[in-house]
C-alpha cells in the first residue's frame, strides 16, 4: 500500500508541473499563431503519455491483486486521463486483432499463431497515439507469423 | 533560384538541409529532423516504405527490410527485398529520394542538385556508388563531401585561414576522429581513425544490462525474458544515460515492471554518472587510442589543433569531453547540435557552391567556464580554493547542469558557495561573480552529507545558482550575471550580484566565515590549465610516482606554492625554488 501511495504522489506531482505548462501556453495564446497552438498542444498531449500509461498500469495492478474499489476508482482516474487526451485532439492507435501496419504499428517481436492471425497483432507492449495525420507514439506489438 | 541541398547518408539515420536566407536549416521529413536509414517493402501490397515505417516492420519482415546499407556501399552484391535483388545504390537511392522529396515540399520548388556526405575513410569505390546512388534519385550530385569537412563548415571553418581542427564524432553506432586542415582555401582531412561498432547504443546496452542484473539478484526475475519489461526498460535506460549527461544522479523508475507471486513489483533505482562512467568507462577510454593515432597520422602535435568540434548525439557526455581534454588539453566545441552538424555542414558547401551568402549558424556558448570553489582532497593532499568546473566553457546555452559536493568537515553546518567564472584549476585566480552562504546543513560527520549545485545558463548571460541538500529540501539561491557571453568574445563589463532573495547581500559580509564544500573523492580535478607554473606540471608528474618521504616532502611544498599562487602572494618565488629545490634532490 504504501507503494502504492508513493506511485500516486508522483503521479500528483508530475500533473501538477504538466498544469504549469499547460497555463503558461495558455498565458501566451494571445500571441500565438493557430499552427505555435496545435504544436504546443501536440507536446503537451506527448510530455502526458506516460502519466496515462502510468495511470493505466496502476489500474491494472489493482485489477490484479483483487482490490475491486480501488482498481475501479483507478480505472475511473485512468478513463479520465484519456478523456483528457481525446480533447487535445488525442485518438488511441488501435492495435490487437488488427492486420500489423508498419505506419502504425513497430513490431516488437514475433509470435507463432493459428494461420487466420497471420500478419495480425497479437498483443499490444505500448499503446501508440495519433494526433489527426501525425502518428505520436507507434504502437508497440507482437505480430502473429507462421503456425 | 536553383536550390542546392545537403544531406547527411548516414548509416543510422540520415538527415537533409538548405541554406535559407543566409543561414542553413534542417528540413523535416514527416515533421522529424531524422529519417531513419531503413527501407522496404510491405510484403502484402509490395509498397515501398522508408524510414521509421521499414524500420517498425523489420521484427516481422526482415527479408523484406535492408538496414545499414552504407555499410555495403562499393561492393557489388545484390541486397534481396523479398525476391527482388537491388544494388546498394538502388537502395541508399530510395533514401535519396525520399529526402529530395521532402525538400520539395518544404521548398515548393523542384531540387535537382545535392551536396552528400560520406565518412573520411569511405574510398574510392564507395564515394562513387554514393554519387551514383544521388543520380539514380534524380539528383546532380554537385560535391562528394566529407562528414568532418561538413562538420568543420558548419562550425564556420570557412572564414579562418591555416586553421587545423579536430572532429570528434560518436554517434549512435560508429565513431570516428578526423583532422582537418584548411589552407590555402581548401578544406583536406589530413588523417582519419575509429571504431565502426562503436557508440551509443553499446552505452544503452551496458546500462540495460546491469539494471536487469540486479534486479534478478534482488528477486529472481529475469526482466530480459519478459518482453514488456525489457521494452520498457531498454527505453528507460536510454533516458537514465541522456539525463546524467547534465545531473550527478538520474532515476530509472518503473512501477509495476513485472509480477511475482502475484504482488507487482517496481523498479526504481538511482544511478549516479560515476556509476554510468565506472560501467562504459573503458569504451570511451578505447576512443582516447584512435585520437593519438589520428594525430600521429596527421603527423602534427596536439599543440597545433586550434579547435576541437564535437559530432554525434554522445559527445553530451561529461567523460566524453574530460578524454578528450585530457588527451589533447583543451576543452572542444559544441556551438552546432553534434546531432546535426553533418548535414549543416553540407548545406552551407551547398550554399557556397551556388554563390550564396552563408551566414553564421553559430548559437551562443559559454565564452568562459562556470563553477564554484571547492576543497580537492588530491593524491592524499587537501587543496584549498580548487575550482570545480559545472559548467564547461564552449557548452551550447541555455544550459543546465548540476555537480554534488560533500561536506567538507565532520559537523560542519554551513558552507560558503562562491561563484567562478574563468579557466584557471585555483578558483580565485578566476573572476568571482557571486557568493552566498548555505546554512542549516545536516551535521554529520566529514562526506556523509551531500549537496547538490544546480547552475541554469540562460541566453540573456544570467546564471541562477541553486545549492540543495540531498535528503532535504534545504534549498539556497542566488542569480548573478555573468561576463561575456557570446561567441564574439566581447566581455560585457557589467559584473555585479542580482540576488533573488531581497537582503541576501548583508549575509555576505558574513559569508567569509564558512568554509567550501568538498570535491566528493570521485571527482576529477580541472585539468591544469596553460597558465599554471611549469614547475608545478613537472612536480604533479614527480608526485604521481613518488611514495614516503619524498612524496610528503614534495607534495607539501607543492601545496605551499599553490596557496601562494591562489592568493598572489610575494612567497611565489620562494616557494617555487623551494618546490625546484626538492625535485632537483629527487627527480
Ligand atoms: N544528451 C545526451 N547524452 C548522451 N547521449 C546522448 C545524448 N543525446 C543523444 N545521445 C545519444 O546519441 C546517439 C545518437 O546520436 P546520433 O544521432 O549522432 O547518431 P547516428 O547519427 O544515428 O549514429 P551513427 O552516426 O553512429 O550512425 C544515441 O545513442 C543517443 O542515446
Ligand atoms: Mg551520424
Amino acid at each position: 500500500m504504501e507503494k502504492l501511495g508513493k506511485g500516486l504522489y508522483r503521479l500528483a506531482v508530475s500533473q501538477e508541473s504538466l498544469s504549469q505548462e499547460l497555463q503558461d501556453i495558455l498565458r501566451h495564446s494571445g500571441v500565438a499563431s493557430p499552427n505555435h497552438l496545435h504544436e504546443a498542444r501536440r507536446r503537451l498531449a506527448e510530455d502526458f503519455l506516460p502519466l496515462i500509461d502510468s495511470l493505466h498500469r496502476l489500474a491494472q495492478a489493482l485489477a490484479q491483486q483483487g482490490n475491486g474499489a480501488l482498481a475501479e476508482g483507478a480505472g475511473v482516474i485512468a478513463a479520465k486521463g484519456d478523456a483528457y487526451l481525446a480533447a487535445l485532439g488525442v485518438e488511441v492507435i488501435p492495435s490487437t486483432g488488427r492486420r500489423f501496419d508498419p505506419r502504425l504499428h513497430q513490431a516488437l517481436q514475433v509470435r507463432p499463431a493459428p494461420p487466420e492471425m497471420e500478419g495480425c497483432v497479437v498483443e499490444e507492449i505500448v499503446r501508440g497515439y495519433r494526433m489527426g495525420e501525425k502518428v505520436l507514439r507507434t504502437a508497440q506489438v507482437v505480430v502473429a507469423k507462421g503456425g | 533560384m536553383d536550390n542546392i541541398i545537403g544531406i547527411d547518408l548516414g548509416t543510422t539515420n540520415s538527415e537533409v538541409a538548405v541554406i535559407q536566407n543566409g543561414r542553413p536549416v534542417i528540413i523535416p521529413v514527416d515533421g522529424d529532423k531524422i529519417l531513419p536509414s531503413v527501407v522496404g517493402r510491405e510484403p502484402s501490397t509490395g509498397q515501398l516504405l522508408v524510414g521509421k515505417p521499414a524500420r517498425n516492420q523489420y521484427i516481422v519482415h526482415p527479408r523484406h527490410t535492408v538496414r545499414s546499407i552504407k555499410r555495403r556501399m562499393g561492393q557489388r552484391e545484390k541486397v534481396f527485398i523479398g525476391n527482388e535483388p537491388y544494388s546498394p545504390e538502388e537502395i541508399s537511392a530510395m533514401i535519396l529520394r525520399r529526402l529530395k522529396s521532402a525538400a520539395e515540399a518544404y521548398l515548393q520548388a523542384e531540387v535537382k542538385r545535392a551536396v552528400i556526405t560520406v565518412p573520411a575513410y569511405f574510398n574510392d569505390l564507395q564515394r562513387r556508388a554514393t554519387q551514383q546512388a544521388g543520380e539514380i534519385a534524380g539528383l546532380e550530385v554537385v560535391r562528394i563531401l566529407n562528414e568532418p569537412t561538413a562538420a568543420a563548415l558548419a562550425h564556420g571553418l570557412t572564414r579562418q585561414e591555416d586553421q587545423i581542427c579536430l572532429v570528434y564524432d560518436l554517434g549512435g553506432g560508429t565513431f570516428d576522429v578526423s583532422v582537418v586542415e584548411r589552407a590555402g582555401g581548401i578544406l583536406e582531412v589530413l588523417a582519419s581513425h575509429g571504431n565502426t561498432a562503436l557508440g551509443g547504443d553499446d552505452f544503452d546496452q551496458i546500462v540495460l544490462r546491469k539494471l536487469v542484473e540486479e534486479f534478478r539478484q534482488a528477486h529472481g526475475i529475469d526482466l530480459a525474458q519478459d518482453l514488456r519489461a525489457l521494452a520498457r526498460m531498454t527505453f528507460a535506460a536510454e533516458r537514465v544515460k541522456i539525463a546524467l549527461s547534465d545531473a550527478p544522479f538520474a532515476q530509472a523508475s518503473e512501477e509495476f515492471i513485472v509480477t511475482k507471486d502475484a504482488l507487482p513489483l517496481n523498479l526504481i533505482r538511482e544511478v549516479s554518472r560515476q556509476e554510468l562512467e565506472n560501467w562504459i568507462g573503458p569504451l570511451v577510454e578505447s576512443t582516447r587510442e584512435s585520437l593519438e593515432r589520428a594525430l600521429a597520422d596527421a603527423k602534427i602535435s596536439r599543440e597545433k589543433i586550434q579547435k576541437v568540434l564535437l559530432v554525434g548525439g554522445s559527445t553530451h557526455m561529461p567523460l566524453v569531453w574530460h578524454v578528450i581534454e585530457e588527451t589533447l588539453g583543451q576543452i572542444p566545441h559544441a556551438e552546432v547540435d553534434p546531432a546535426l552538424a553533418v548535414a549543416l555542414g553540407a548545406a552551407v558547401q551547398a550554399g557556397i557552391i551556388a554563390g550564396e551568402a552563408v551566414d553564421m549558424i553559430l548559437v551562443d556558448v559559454a565564452a568562459h567556464s562556470l563553477g564554484i570553489e571547492v576543497l580537492h582532497l588530491w593524491e592524499g593532499l587537501y587543496l584549498p580554493n580548487a575550482f570545480s568546473r559545472i559548467i564547461p566553457r564552449n557548452t551550447a546555452i541555455p544550459a543546465r547542469k548540476s555537480e554534488v559536493y560533500v561536506t567538507s568537515y565532520d559537523f560542519q553546518d554551513a558552507a560558503n558557495i562562491k561563484i567562478y567564472q574563468g579557466e584557471h584549476e585555483i578558483a580565485t585566480e578566476n573572476t568571482l561573480l557571486g557568493e552566498f552562504r548555505f546554512e542549516g546543513l545536516t551535521r554529520a560527520p566529514t562526506g556523509q552529507v551531500q549537496i547538490l549545485v544546480s547552475f541554469d545558463y540562460d541566453a540573456s548571460g544570467m546564471l541562477h545558482v541553486k545549492a540543495q541538500e540531498r535528503g532535504t529540501g534545504s534549498t539556497r539561491e542566488l542569480t548573478v550575471k555573468t561576463l561575456g557571453t557570446g561567441r564574439d568574445g566581447t566581455e560585457k563589463r557589467e559584473a555585479g550580484v542580482h540576488d533573488t532573495a531581497a537582503g541576501q547581500r548583508r549575509v555576505h559580509s558574513a559569508a567569509a566565515a564558512s568554509p567550501p564544500l568538498q570535491a566528493p573523492e570521485t571527482s576529477r580535478p580541472v585539468a591544469a590549465s596553460s597558465q599554471s607554473s611549469p614547475v608545478l606540471a613537472r612536480a604533479r608528474a614527480v608526485l604521481e610516482r613518488e611514495v614516503g618521504e619524498n612524496r610528503k616532502k614534495l607534495g607539501e611544498a607543492v601545496v605551499r606554492l599553490e596557496q601562494a599562487m591562489a592568493s598572489g602572494s610575494s612567497e611565489v618565488a620562494a616557494r617555487e625554488q623551494t618546490v625546484l629545490d626538492i625535485l632537483y634532490e629527487i627527480d
